[in-house]
C-alpha cells in the first residue's frame, strides 16, 4: 500500500466521514405463514434491505425477488421475495433471513402452514369494527399498544372451531390474550398463557348455535408495536405433546397426541427418517383437509427410549429399565409418581437429565434416587430453561430406583417426560454469545464465547467451521480456569461480498486421554434476538449466520513528517515524527512500528493515542550502519469495528554516515617490523571540489585582473576585496580546507592587489597577511606554519612581500606598487622555499631554505591563520596544487595571463587541488573551478600500544575506497593480540569535516 | 387496653420518659399520673329490691398461704334485670381463725373449713370456703408472680422496658412473653443492682417505681400495693426460677362473661381466676391487667371494676400473662321520649340490626329517597354514578321492587366485577413492582372473572391458598409473588382470610391478643415449604411447594408444628402440601373467622365502616357491634356456597343499607350500630370516575386503553397525582388500612382549583358543550348536570340560582362550567350518603 506522504494530501484522499453501509435487519415478515406447495410472495420489513442478494430459509425452498412490486430491492424498509416452499416441506415453526451486500439479517420466525394467510385491516379495535374473517383462516398482525383487535366470524350451530396464537414461540414480543365473545360482548371463552405453548394462546370452542362470533385478541399488558402474531382458526386439533416424546431414527413410530380439542381416532404412525435437521421431526395432526393441521415435535434419537409401565407408581412396582439411555413417562393423574428400576455399578457415574418443556411438555419434573434400601440418593427439580439434573456416583454395585413425580404433582395426559441417562464425563459446554455475524470481505467478525465447565479447568481451543477457505481465529483460546474469549476470525478468501455461511464455531481440550469436542450453543443468542423465546428451534442451535460485506473502507492514513532520518553513529538516536488522519467516525489509538530497520537499530513500539494526531517513534542505533540512506517501512496499525488494518508509508529512510571506514591488517605485525593493512572506505567517497569561505567583511565585485590589461581573464573579471582593518580574527578573510596532506610540498598562486596606502597615518605595522597554512604551536614557536604578508611600517620590509614561519622572516626585494595586479607564486619543495613575483621565475622574489613546519590542510588568505595582520586590496584566480610546480610552470601560468586566451585552461591543465576565481558576489561559499580527484582522510587510531605506528593520513585519488598502509612496531610492543582497534577517520564530506570510525579490528602482535 | 387507650398511655408515657431527660422534678408527673388513672367516680348503688342474690364463687379453696379470692355478688331482679352488689353486700366470716374477710376479699387466717355469709337487699346466701396448707410456705412463683407483677405495673409494656430496646438500659420482654430474658436481665445485668438480695428493699427494681430514685417512668408502685410485697418477697426467696415441675397457668376464667346493665346498674366487678395444670385455681385479680374496648362506654379500673359510661357495648379485656379473656359487657338506659316505632324488615339482616337498636333505643333514620338510592347503590356495587337516562329511568320506574330489581342488575354488570377487584387488587397487592406489568393484568383479569362469574369464596380461597405452578399461566399463584416468603404469608393470610392482625406474634406474644410467638410460627409451618424459582419466560416465577422444611420459632429454636386458630396443632406428617389442610379448615362452614370476615368486609364496604372496625382486625378486644348480625351474615354466607352476590344483594336489599343519612335525635350520636347512613368521602377512584362522567370526559391513564375508568384500574402504576391525593392505596400492605380516608387540604385544592377538574371542566368537548351545542336550554344542561352529579333533579331555587348565574356571567358557557364546577365542589356529589 503506498500513500503519498504529505499529510496535507492525505487529508484530500479521505472524506471525514463514510457512510459505511449497516446489514440487514427484519422486524417482521408479512405473512408470518408460507404454504408448502405455493409461491408465496413475503414482505420483509426492517431496515437497510436495499440491495438484497437472497432469503435464506431453514427449510428446502427457492426465493427471488417478486416481479411486480415497485422497485423492490431498493426500499431500505422493505424487500418482498417470492418464496416456492415445496409441497413436501413440514408444518410448523420455521426461520429466514435476508442477506445484502452489507450482511445477513437477524433471523426471523415464521410458520410453515397449511392455513391461507390473510391480513389484520388495522382498524378492528371494537366489537364494532370487527374486521370479519371468513374461515379456515390464518391472520398476521400486530398489537398496537393499549388497544384490542377485534375479528369477526360465522359459524353454524355446533361447528367446532380452533383459535390459536403464533406470537411468543415465533418470537414476537406479544404475551397475547385471546377473548371469544358473542355480539353482546359475553365471554364464552378465554385464553391467556396456555401451558407448553410459550405464553401463547389457543383454545377451542363448539358453538351452541350459529351466528356471529366475536375474536379479540391484545396483549395482555396492553403493550404494542412490534407486537406481532398469527391467529390461525379452523378446525384442527391443538395438540400439546406426543407421546412417546421420541422415536429413534429411520424407524416406523407411533405416537399419541394430547391436548386440547385432539379427538384424533387413534395413534398418529409416524416414519422417522434416518436424518433429521435439528433432530426434530414435526408431525401434522388434522381432523379435515382444507380445515387447517397442527403438529406436535417429535424428537429424533439414535436409540429407542424406554417407556414407564404403568402400574408403577410404587418401588415394588416400579419399571425395570436399562441405563444408560433414555427413559419416558407421563403423569396420567395427579400425585401420580412413576419408579423405574436399574441397576449400576459401584464407582459409575451418570447423569439424569430431565427434559420436559424444551420438548414441549407443561411438565415440571421431580426426579429422586433411591437405593435398594429406599434411602435417598440425590434428588432434583427443574428450574427456568434448566429441566433439573442429578448427577451421581453410585456407592455399590445394585439395584436402585429413580422417581419421578410433577413437582406440583400434577397429572394429565400431556405431562410427559423423558429423562436421559448418560455417563458422566468431565469437560465443558459452549455458548457463543451470538446468533449471526457480519464481516467485511477478508475482513473479521468476532465473537465472544463463554464455557461452563464441569470438572476440566485447563485451556479450550476454539476454531471455526464454515467462515471460508484459509480463515483464521486468534484469540481463539479460553484460558485455563477462566469461562470466555472473544475471538477474532478473518474470514477465508473463498467468501465474498453478499454471501452468506453458517458457521459452527468448535471447542477442544485434551482431558485426560480424550480428545473433547463440542459445538458452541446459540440458543442463547437466539433467545436474545427472539423476545427471550424459551425454546428456539433446535434447528437453528450451534448454527452462527454469517454475511459478508463489502471490503471494509480505510480508515486512517498515517505520515512521516521526518522522512529521513540520519543515524551517523553507533549511539546514535533519532526519531521519525508520525502523523494520522482519521475518518468515517475512528477515533482511536495508532499504532505505530517501523518495519525493514538496519542490523543493530531498533525503535521503540509507539501508538498515536485517540485524540491525537502525531506521535515520535524513537529510534536507537546500537552499532553504526552503513553510508547512504536506507529505506524503511512505516506502519501504522489499528482496528475499527473490529476490523483491523495497516496502513504503510514506505518513503522514510534511515540515513547512515557519509564515510565509513574499516581497518583490515594483512597479517601479524612482527615486533620491530611492519606489517600492511588494508583500509576499506565506503560512503560518499567522490572527491569534493574545494570550497573556500568568505567569512565576514570580504567584498566581492571589485576589478580583478582583466583584460586589455591581462587579456587571459576576461574583461570583466572580478575579485575579492579585503578592508584590512583589524576586526576580529577570523573576520574580511576566506578559509579553506584542501587535501593536502601534512608535510607534502604544494604551490600557491594567486593575483594580489595591494591597496594599502603606509603612508596614511597609523598604518599597520604590517600591511597584511595574504596566504598562511599554520603548523602546530609550540612553546619554541608559537606561530609556526608559512605565512606570506606585506611589510608594514615597522621592522618588516615596507610595501614588499615576505615570508615568515614563526621563527624567521624572509623579505622580498620588490616594492610592490599599490593598486597594481600582482602574479605571485609559493613554491614548496621539500625544504626549499621559494616566492615569485610577476612571472618572473629566473629571480625569485623570495628564496629560502626552510625546513617545513606546517601541518595542517588549511589555508587562510587574507589573514594570519591566528586572524592577525589583516591584509587590505585585492586578491584573485587563487589556486593551490599538492605539488611543487615548477618555475617554468609559475612562468606559463603567469604568461596566460597575459596571452589573449582564456588563462585558467591552462592553470588547470597542471590539475590544482584548488581554482578559486572568487567571482562569487555573494554567499559565502568560494567553489572551485578545477576537477576534484584526491581526497584527504585524517586518520586516528585508538588503542594502539606505544610503539606500535600507524599513518596519520591518506590521500585517496578519485573515488578510491581501498588504500593500504602500513603499521609498524617498535621493539619494546609486547607480543600479543590487540582486539579493538578502531580508526576513526576524518575527511570532508558535503557537510563539512566528517569522522567515520571503524568497527574493532585486531592486530596480532608476534614475535618475528 | 384498646388501641386508642394504649396510645394515649404511650403518649404519656413517652412524654414523661421525655420529660425526666430534662430532670423536673417527677413527682409532679406521678402525681398526674395518680389523678388521671384514678376510676372515674359513679353514682351510689340503688339496691332495690332484688329477687334473689347470686354470690360467685359459691365454694372455694385457698390452697396456700397469702391466696385470696373475690368475691362478686349480683343482686337479679324481678324484671330480668341484674346488678352488681358486691360493693353494698356484707361479708361476713364465720369463723376468723379460718377466713377473714376485707371488703368482698376474703383471706386465708388457718386451715380448716368455713362459710361466708353475705348478705344484701334482705337476702342471704352462704359461700363455703376451705383454707390448707398454711403451714406450707408458697414462695413467690417467678413466672405468676413476680412477672405477673410487672406487667400489671406496666413495667414491660412497648411503651417502657418491653420495647425492643428498653427503656434507661433496663429491657424486658413485652409483657412477659419470654421469662428466660427476664430472669436474665433482673437479676444479673447491672451488676445486680436491680435486685439485693442482702437487703430486698434497696433493690432497684423496688426504688425506682417507687420513685426513691429517678425514675424515667414515673412513679409506679406503692408499698401498699399487693405487688410491692411480691416483688419484695420474691426478692428476699432469693429471686428463684420456678422449678421446671411447678404447675402451669392453662386457663384464665373471667366472670362474669358478659353482662347487660340497665341504669342504674352501671357498675361491675370482674374477677380473673387462673387454673393451673395441678388443678388448683387462684384468684388473680390483682394481678391481672384489665382495660375497656371502648372507653367511651364503659372504663374498667385496675381492680376489675368496670363502670358503665353510655348506652353501648363494651369488651372488657382481661389478660393476665399470656392468657386472655373477655367479658362483654351492655350498657343501657331509658332514653326519655323514646319509642320504637317498629320498621319493617325487609330481611334477616334489619331483623338483627333493628333488635339491637331497640335494646339501645337508638332509633333508626327514615329510608332513603330513590334519588339517594339510586346514588348509593351504582356507587357501591359498581364504583360509578348512573347516568342521567338511568338515574330518571329509575326514578320515573313506578315498580314497587325497583330497587331490588337495580340490585340485581348492577350485580350483573361487568363494571361490579372490575369495581370490586379493585378492592381485591388492594388487598392482594396487584402493582407492577410485585408481580410485574404482565403479571398484574392476568391476576386483575383472574379477579374480574371471579367476580364476574360469581366464584364461591372458598374456591376464591382455596384457589389463592393452595396456588402452584407460573404466576403467568397460573394468575392466583401471584399470591405467593406479593407474600414473597413465609412470615409475609402467615401475616397476609392472617388478616385477608381470619382477619388478624398477627404481625405483633412475630417478634413477641401479641400484646392485645390471644396471639402467642409460637401461634404465629405455627400458621408458618403451613407456608414454609412455599418455594419461588424462576419460569422459562422472563419475568415469570413458578411457585412450588417443597417436600420438607419446617419452621422454627426464633426465640426458643422449637420447630413449630402447624398450628390452627381454636384447633391447635395439626398433624400433618409427609410430604404433602399442607396448605391445603389449612385450607379445608379455613372454608369448613363452622370456622369462626372465614366467613365472617369476608361479610364484615363487603358490609364495611357497602357501609363504609365495618361491624367489626376496623374490618379486618378481629379480635376480643376489638368486638363486633352486633355479634348476632355478623353471625347470621356469616351463616347465611357459609351454608349457601359462599355466594357473595347473595351477601350483598341481602344487604343491599336491607332497609339497614336503605337508610336516609339524615339522623334523628335518637340516633344523632350513633356510629357504629347502623341507625343511618354513613356519609362518606368517595373513594379516589371513585371520585374520578365521578368527575369524569359529570364531565362526560374521559381520563387517559398511560399504558392502557383509551377509556378504561379508575375503577377498572388494574395496578396504581398509572401515577395520577389526583388518585393519590385521594387516597389510592400504593397496594405495600395487605391491610384494608392502607386506603386513606382522611380528608387533607390538598383534596380541596384538587377540587377547587386542581387540574384535572379545571381540565375536564373547561374541555371543548364536555358533556355542558355537547349539551349546549345540542340545542339544550340552560334549564335542561343544569339538570342534567344535577342528574348526572347528584342523582336528583334541581330544586327551584337551585335552578333559579343556576340560570340566574349563568345570565349573569355574560359569557354563556363560563356560566355553566361555573355551575358543573360548584356542582363538583358540592358535599354532596364528593360524599356518598
Amino acid at each position: 500500500m503506498k500513500r503519498p506522504i504529505i499529510a496535507a494530501l492525505i487529508v484530500g484522499l479521505l472524506p471525514a466521514s463514510l457512510a459505511w453501509g449497516k446489514p440487514p435487519s427484519i422486524g417482521y415478515t408479512a405473512p408470518l405463514g408460507v404454504e408448502p406447495g405455493k409461491a408465496t410472495d413475503v414482505v420483509f420489513h426492517g431496515g437497510d434491505l436495499a440491495g438484497p442478494t437472497g432469503v435464506w430459509t431453514s427449510f428446502p425452498s427457492t426465493a427471488e425477488l417478486a416481479p411486480g412490486v415497485e422497485k423492490n430491492g431498493e426500499d431500505p424498509a422493505a424487500v418482498t421475495y417470492r418464496i416456492d416452499v415445496p409441497a413436501e416441506t413440514p408444518l410448523g415453526v420455521a426461520a429466514v433471513r435476508v442477506t445484502t451486500g452489507e450482511g445477513v439479517s437477524n433471523v426471523r420466525l415464521l410458520l410453515v402452514d397449511d392455513l391461507p394467510s390473510a391480513r389484520k385491516a388495522g382498524d378492528n379495535k371494537s366489537l364494532e369494527s370487527a374486521q370479519p374473517l371468513t374461515l379456515p383462516v390464518a391472520v398476521d398482525g400486530a398489537c398496537d399498544a393499549e388497544s384490542t383487535d377485534f375479528y369477526k366470524f360465522s359459524v353454524a350451530a355446533g361447528q367446532r372451531v380452533s383459535f390459536e396464537v403464533f406470537a411468543r414461540r415465533l418470537g414476537s414480543a406479544l404475551d397475547p390474550m385471546i377473548q371469544l365473545l358473542t355480539a353482546d360482548g359475553h365471554e364464552l371463552a378465554y385464553s391467556d398463557d396456555e401451558p407448553s405453548s410459550g405464553a401463547d394462546s389457543r383454545l377451542n370452542h363448539t358453538f351452541a348455535e350459529a351466528g356471529d362470533f366475536y375474536l379479540a385478541i391484545r396483549d395482555i399488558r396492553y403493550h404494542g408495536g412490534s407486537h406481532h402474531y398469527r391467529l390461525r382458526i379452523g378446525d384442527f386439533p391443538l395438540p400439546t405433546v406426543p407421546y412417546p416424546l421420541a422415536a429413534s431414527k429411520g424407524s416406523a413410530a407411533e405416537v399419541q397426541v394430547t391436548g386440547q380439542s385432539v379427538e384424533l381416532a387413534g395413534p398418529l404412525a409416524v416414519s422417522m427418517p434416518a436424518q433429521v435437521p435439528g433432530d426434530r421431526l414435526n408431525v401434522v395432526a388434522g381432523y379435515a383437509p382444507g380445515q387447517g393441521s397442527s403438529w406436535v415435535t417429535l424428537l429424533a434419537t439414535d436409540t429407542p427410549d424406554q417407556l414407564e409401565q404403568e402400574p408403577n407408581d410404587t418401588p415394588e412396582t416400579s419399571t425395570p429399565v436399562t441405563l444408560p439411555g433414555a427413559l419416558e413417562g407421563r403423569f396420567e393423574a395427579p400425585a401420580d409418581r412413576d419408579y423405574f428400576s436399574f441397576t449400576a455399578a459401584k464407582g459409575q457415574r451418570w447423569v439424569f437429565r430431565g427434559q420436559t418443556r424444551s420438548l414441549g411438555s407443561p411438565g415440571d419434573l421431580f426426579m429422586r434416587l433411591y437405593n435398594a434400601e429406599g434411602g435417598v440418593l440425590a434428588e432434583a427439580q427443574d428450574n427456568g430453561t434448566s429441566e433439573g439434573s442429578i448427577n451421581v456416583t453410585f456407592p455399590a454395585d445394585g439395584t436402585y430406583r429413580l422417581a419421578v413425580e410433577d413437582t406440583n404433582r400434577r397429572g394429565g395426559p400431556d405431562l410427559v417426560y423423558r429423562i436421559l441417562v448418560e455417563p458422566y464425563e468431565p469437560g465443558f459446554t459452549l455458548a457463543a454469545a451470538a446468533e449471526k455475524v457480519d464481516a467485511p470481505q477478508n475482513g473479521v467478525f468476532v465473537v465472544k464465547v463463554t464455557a461452563a465447565r464441569s470438572d476440566y479447568n485447563g485451556p479450550i481451543t476454539l476454531s471455526v467451521e464454515g467462515a471460508g477457505e484459509g480463515c483464521t481465529v486468534s484469540s481463539n483460546v479460553i484460558s485455563e480456569g477462566k469461562p470466555e474469549t472473544t475471538m477474532h476470525v478473518t474470514l477465508g478468501s473463498s467468501l465474498t461480498q453478499g454471501q452468506l455461511a453458517l458457521v459452527r464455531i468448535v471447542g477442544q481440550a485434551t482431558i485426560g486421554e480424550t480428545d473433547f469436542r463440542t459445538t458452541a450453543s446459540t440458543l442463547d443468542a437466539l433467545r436474545g434476538a427472539l423476545s427471550g423465546l424459551p425454546f428456539p428451534p433446535a434447528v437453528l442451535d450451534g448454527e452462527l449466520a454469517l454475511g459478508v460485506g463489502p471490503v471494509f473502507p480505510e480508515f486512517f492514513q498515517i505520515a512521516a513528517a521526518t522522512p529521513i532520518v540520519p543515524l551517523t553513529s553507533a549511539g546514535a538516536t533519532g526519531s521519525v515524527k508520525v502523523q494520522v488522519t482519521r475518518t468515517g467516525g475512528f477515533e482511536e489509538a495508532v499504532n505505530v512500528a517501523l518495519e525493514g530497520l538496519p542490523a543493530g537499530v531498533t525503535a521503540k513500539p509507539a501508538a498515536i493515542a485517540k485524540g491525537q494526531t502525531e506521535v515520535a517513534v524513537e529510534l536507537a542505533s546500537a552499532a553504526a550502519i552503513p553510508p547512504g540512506k536506507h529505506p524503511i517501512k512505516l506502519v501504522g496499525s489499528a482496528s475499527f469495528q473490529n476490523q483491523p488494518q495497516r496502513f504503510i508509508v514506505d518513503q522514510v529512510a534511515l540515513e547512515g554516515p557519509p564515510i565509513a571506514i574499516a581497518f583490515a591488517p594483512a597479517g601479524a605485525l612482527p615486533v620491530g617490523g611492519k606489517q600492511a593493512g588494508t583500509l576499506s572506505f565506503a560512503g560518499e567517497l567522490a572527491p569534493l571540489a574545494a570550497t573556500a569561505t568568505y567569512e565576514s567583511g570580504v567584498t566581492r565585485g571589485a576589478d580583478g585582473p582583466r583584460a586589455p590589461e591581462l587579456p587571459g581573464f576576461e574583461g570583466d573579471n572580478t575579485a575579492a576585496s579585503f578592508s584590512g582593518i583589524d576586526k576580529a580574527p577570523g573576520d574580511d578573510r576566506l578559509t579553506a580546507s584542501l587535501p593536502l596532506t601534512a608535510a607534502g610540498d604544494y604551490t600557491l598562486e594567486l593575483w594580489l592587489f595591494n591597496a594599502r596606502d603606509l603612508s596614511l597615518p597609523n598604518s599597520p605595522a604590517i600591511s597584511g597577511y595574504v596566504f598562511s597554512r599554520p603548523g602546530t604551536p609550540s612553546a619554541a614557536n608559537a606561530q609556526p606554519g608559512e605565512h606570506l604578508g606585506i611589510g608594514g611600517v615597522e621592522s618588516s620590509p615596507r610595501d614588499k612581500l615576505f615570508f615568515y614561519n614563526g621563527e624567521a622572516l624572509v623579505a622580498g626585494r620588490t616594492t610592490l606598487a599599490i593598486n597594481t595586479w600582482h602574479h605571485v607564486a609559493l613554491v614548496r619543495a621539500g625544504d626549499q622555499l621559494t616566492v615569485y613575483l610577476n612571472g618572473e621565475t629566473a629571480h625569485p622574489e623570495i628564496q629560502a631554505t626552510l625546513a617545513k613546519n606546517y601541518n595542517a590542510n588549511q589555508i587562510t588568505l587574507g589573514t594570519r591563520s591566528d586572524g592577525y595582520g589583516p591584509f587590505q586590496g585585492r586578491l584573485d584566480e587563487v589556486v593551490v596544487f599538492d605539488t611543487a610546480l615548477p618555475p617554468e610552470k609559475v612562468q606559463a601560468h603567469f604568461n596566460s595571463a597575459k596571452a589573449d586566451a582564456p588563462a585558467r585552461d591552462v592553470i588547470l591543465q597542471d590539475q590544482p587541488l584548488a581554482y578559486w576565481r572568487l567571482d562569487e558576489t555573494e554567499g559565502q561559499v568560494a567553489t572551485s573551478i578545477a576537477p576534484p580527484h584526491k581526497r584527504l582522510v585524517k586518520l586516528a587510531w585508538k588503542n594502539l600500544p606505544a610503539g606500535l605506528i600507524a599513518p596519520a593520513e591518506v590521500v585517496l585519488l578519485d573515488a578510491q575506497d581501498k588504500i593500504d598502509v602500513e603499521l609498524s612496531a617498535a621493539e619494546a610492543v609486547p607480543p600479543g593480540k590487540l582486539e579493538n582497534i578502531v580508526v576513526a577517520g576524518t575527511t570532508l564530506v558535503s557537510s563539512g569535516d566528517f569522522t567515520a570510525e571503524s568497527p574493532p579490528a585486531a592486530i596480532e602482535i608476534n614475535k618475528p | 387496653m384498646n388501641w386508642q387507650a394504649w396510645k394515649r398511655h404511650a403518649g404519656r408515657m413517652l412524654a414523661m420518659t421525655l420529660v425526666g431527660l430534662i430532670t423536673i422534678p417527677s413527682q409532679a408527673i406521678s402525681d398526674e399520673v395518680e389523678a388521671t388513672d384514678q376510676a372515674p367516680a359513679h353514682e351510689a348503688i340503688v339496691v332495690g329490691t332484688p329477687a334473689r342474690i347470686e354470690v360467685f364463687p359459691a365454694q372455694f379453696k385457698l390452697a396456700a398461704p397469702g391466696r385470696q379470692m373475690h368475691l362478686i355478688v349480683t343482686g337479679h331482679y324481678a324484671d330480668g334485670s341484674v346488678q352488681n352488689l358486691t360493693s353494698v353486700a356484707q361479708v361476713v366470716s364465720q369463723d376468723d381463725k379460718v377466713a377473714a374477710v376485707e371488703g368482698a376479699v376474703v383471706h386465708p387466717a388457718g386451715n380448716g373449713a368455713t362459710g361466708i355469709i353475705v348478705s344484701v337487699g334482705g337476702h342471704e346466701q352462704n359461700v363455703s370456703v376451705e383454707v390448707c396448707n398454711q403451714e406450707t410456705a408458697d414462695p413467690v412463683s417467678f413466672q405468676y408472680g413476680t412477672l405477673a407483677v410487672l406487667s400489671k405495673q406496666g413495667c414491660n409494656m412497648g411503651a417502657c422496658h418491653g420495647s425492643p430496646s428498653g427503656k434507661g438500659g433496663f429491657r424486658m420482654s413485652l409483657r412477659a412473653y419470654d421469662p428466660v430474658l427476664d430472669i436474665e436481665t433482673l437479676v444479673r445485668e447491672a451488676f445486680n443492682r436491680r435486685t439485693n438480695l442482702y437487703e430486698p428493699e434497696a433493690s432497684l427494681l423496688l426504688r425506682k417505681p417507687l420513685m426513691e430514685v429517678a425514675h424515667g417512668g414515673g412513679r409506679r408502685l406503692k408499698k401498699s400495693d399487693p405487688g410491692y410485697a411480691v416483688l419484695r418477697d420474691w426478692i428476699e426467696q432469693g429471686c428463684q426460677v420456678d422449678p421446671a415441675d411447678a404447675p402451669t397457668c392453662t386457663t384464665l376464667e373471667v366472670y362474669p362473661t358478659e353482662r347487660i346493665l340497665m341504669r342504674p346498674a352501671h357498675t361491675q366487678q370482674v374477677v380473673a381466676l387462673a387454673h393451673f395444670s395441678d388443678g388448683s385455681v387462684r384468684d388473680v385479680t390483682a394481678l391481672a391487667c384489665f382495660s375497656s374496648s371502648d372507653e367511651a362506654v364503659a372504663t374498667v379500673d385496675d381492680d376489675g371494676l368496670v363502670t358503665g359510661l353510655d348506652r353501648g357495648e363494651a369488651a372488657i379485656l382481661v389478660r393476665f400473662l399470656d392468657k386472655i379473656e373477655t367479658s362483654s359487657m351492655m350498657f343501657l338506659k331509658q332514653v326519655p321520649g323514646f319509642h320504637w316505632n317498629s320498621p319493617p324488615e325487609n330481611n334477616f339482616v334489619d331483623h338483627h340490626a333493628f333488635k339491637k337498636l331497640e335494646q339501645l333505643q337508638i332509633l333508626p333514620s327514615e329510608l332513603c329517597t330513590d334519588e339517594e338510592f339510586v346514588r348509593r347503590v351504582y356507587l357501591d356495587v359498581i364504583g360509578i354514578l348512573p347516568e342521567p337516562a338511568e338515574t330518571a329511568a329509575f326514578l320515573a320506574d313506578a315498580d314497587p321492587n325497583k330497587r331490588a330489581r337495580l340490585v340485581d342488575q348492577l350485580l350483573e354488570r361487568p363494571e361490579f366485577a372490575q369495581f370490586w377487584a379493585l378492592k381485591w387488587g388492594d388487598l392482594l397487592r396487584i402493582r407492577n413492582a410485585k408481580v410485574t406489568v404482565g403479571g398484574v393484568h392476568k391476576f386483575q383479569r383472574w379477579l374480574v372473572a371471579a367476580f364476574r362469574d360469581n366464584m364461591p369464596y372458598d374456591q376464591f380461597a382455596r384457589d389463592l391458598l393452595t396456588a402452584t405452578g407460573s404466576t403467568f399461566e397460573n394468575p392466583p399463584a401471584n399470591y405467593y409473588r406479593t407474600a414473597t416468603e413465609t412470615n409475609d404469608c402467615t401475616e397476609t393470610t392472617s388478616q385477608l382470610f381470619l382477619g388478624i392482625r398477627i404481625q405483633c406474634a412475630k417478634c413477641h406474644n401479641h400484646p392485645f391478643e390471644r396471639w402467642s410467638q409460637d401461634n404465629y410460627y405455627g400458621i408458618g409451618a403451613f407456608f414454609n415449604r412455599v418455594q419461588r424459582k424462576p419460569g422459562v419466560n422472563p419475568e415469570e416465577q413458578v411457585i412450588w411447594v417443597a417436600r420438607a422444611g419446617e419452621v422454627t420459632q426464633p426465640r426458643t429454636g422449637q420447630q413449630m408444628q402447624p398450628w390452627l386458630p381454636l384447633t391447635g396443632t395439626a398433624e400433618l406428617a409427609g410430604e404433602g402440601d399442607r396448605r391445603e389442610a389449612l385450607v379445608e379448615w379455613l372454608v369448613k362452614p363452622d370456622n369462626p373467622f372465614f366467613a365472617k370476615v369476608e361479610v364484615n368486609r363487603i358490609w364495611g364496604h357497602l357501609f363504609g365502616r365495618g361491624i367489626v372496625e376496623p374490618v379486618d382486625d378481629f379480635r376480643d378486644s376489638n368486638p363486633p357491634s352486633s355479634a348476632s348480625l355478623l353471625s347470621s351474615l356469616a351463616d347465611d354466607f357459609a351454608n349457601n356456597g359462599y355466594d357473595r352476590r347473595r351477601v350483598m344483594r341481602n344487604i343491599l336489599n336491607s332497609r339497614t343499607y336503605q337508610l336516609s343519612s339524615r339522623k334523628n335525635e335518637f340516633n344523632a350520636d350513633d356510629v357504629k350500630y347502623f341507625s343511618h347512613a354513613n356519609t362518606r368521602l368517595l373513594s379516589a377512584e371513585q371520585l374520578l370516575d365521578a368527575i369524569c362522567r359529570v364531565t362526560g370526559v374521559a381520563e387517559k391513564f398511560a399504558g392502557l386503553p383509551s377509556g378504561t375508568r379508575a375503577t377498572q384500574l388494574p395496578s396504581p402504576d398509572v401515577d395520577i397525582e389526583f388518585l393519590k391525593v385521594f387516597g389510592q392505596p400504593a397496594r405495600e400492605t395487605a391491610c384494608a388500612c392502607e386506603r386513606s380516608s382522611d380528608s387533607n387540604l390538598s383534596q380541596a385544592l384538587q377540587m377547587i382549583n386542581g387540574p384535572l377538574v379545571h381540565g375536564k371542566v373547561r374541555d371543548e368537548n364536555n358533556r355542558l358543550r355537547a349539551q349546549a351545542t345540542a340545542g339544550k336550554t340552560d334549564e335542561q344542561i343544569v339538570d342534567e348536570l344535577y342528574l348526572a352529579a347528584l342523582c336528583r333533579h334541581a330544586s327551584e331555587a337551585e335552578m333559579a340560582t343556576a340560570t340566574a348565574h349563568i345570565a349573569n356571567a355574560g359569557d354563556r358557557m363560563r356560566g355553566l362550567e361555573d355551575v358543573c364546577w360548584a356542582l363538583l365542589n358540592a358535599n354532596e356529589f364528593l360524599f356518598q350518603h
